[in-house]
């Protein structure tokens, strides 16, 4: 495994139109769960700065190294699950405070039982 | 406004802590010129209990449970002192964040005791401006640019099931 939990990656898709793609996403996968069949979950993020209940903002102090882009959010309730080959690199490392809150958030506003 | 809308920011002793970290961190460079390890340890460890950054980060840690605990426990408020709120704890968080930057950078966080309450202080304000930002974004409209994540996310999956 290359990559880890709260890992910034650039991750490539095609596109119905045949065109490729490359988005950030944050690995939200433990090690244990990753190291299953090389799939790992992530978070989706975006430079696009509107916000909503699912919005998580980022700033750069929250990373090891700053992000390529300034006011990027995080999307909290698009979450993926890719394969290691379609990761193309690693952007950045994010703290584990701002990390423990955005898992906690995920699973207490996204991933909850419905009434 | 309410009662709840007190101008918590001022009472906050960011730049007090911004400046003992430096003041730490000189000394520390400075005592690390005598030689004996063991008296440089305690004459460092003497001095951080001196200038007392446990005390004011312990501070802030209790101001910000006490705001997180009205803030849980008080959801009457208007859809427009929330968005305020929120703004204001967006801001705090921003500045506490950069406050415990620097205290990691100056590598005070040896201290296991500084690391940990400076630790909860920063959950306390994630979890503030959440509190607000589920009252004041609940009624927001659909993000229609977000369709594009979707799509790319959707592709994504596809994409991954081919080459597994």
């Amino acid at each position: 495994m290359s990559f880890q939990q709260r890992d910034v990656v650039k991750v490539e898709a095609q596109l119905p139109d045949g065109n490729s793609a490359i988005h950030p996403f944050l690995i939200i996968s433990c090690r244990a769960a990753s190291n299953m069949e090389n799939y790992y979950t992530g978070v989706m993020m975006t430079g696009n700065t509107q916000e909503d209940i699912y919005s998580f903002a980022l700033e750069n102090n929250m990373f090891e190294r700053p992000l390529e882009k300034s006011n990027c959010q995080l999307r909290l309730y698009i979450l993926v699950s890719f394969n290691e080959n379609r990761i193309r690199s690693l952007l950045s490392r994010m703290n584990k405070v701002p990390f423990a809150e955005v898992l906690d958030r995920i699973k207490n506003y996204v991933l909850l039982i419905d009434n | 406004m309410t009662s709840l809308n007190y101008h918590i920011d001022q009472a906050f002793p960011y730049k007090l802590i911004d400046a003992k970290a430096s003041i730490l961190s000189t000394f520390r460079s400075i005592i690390k010129i005598f030689a004996v390890r063991k008296w440089n340890t305690g004459i460092f460890l003497k001095f951080y209990s001196l200038l007392g950054l446990n005390r004011d980060l312990y501070k802030l840690y209790l101001i910000t449970s006490g705001i997180l605990k009205i803030h849980t426990d008080n959801p009457s408020l208007s859809l427009e002192d929330t968005k305020e709120l929120h703004q204001q704890s967006k801001a705090m968080l921003l500045r506490f964040s950069s406050t415990f930057a620097t205290l990691e950078h100056k590598r005070l966080f040896r201290n296991k005791e500084s690391k940990q309450i400076a630790e909860n202080t920063l959950s306390n304000l994630y979890k503030i401006e959440f509190e607000l930002r589920k009252r004041a974004y609940s009624e927001a409209p659909i993000i229609s640019e977000d369709r594009n994540l979707t799509e790319f996310a959707s592709a994504l999956s596809l994409s991954s099931l081919e080459h597994s």
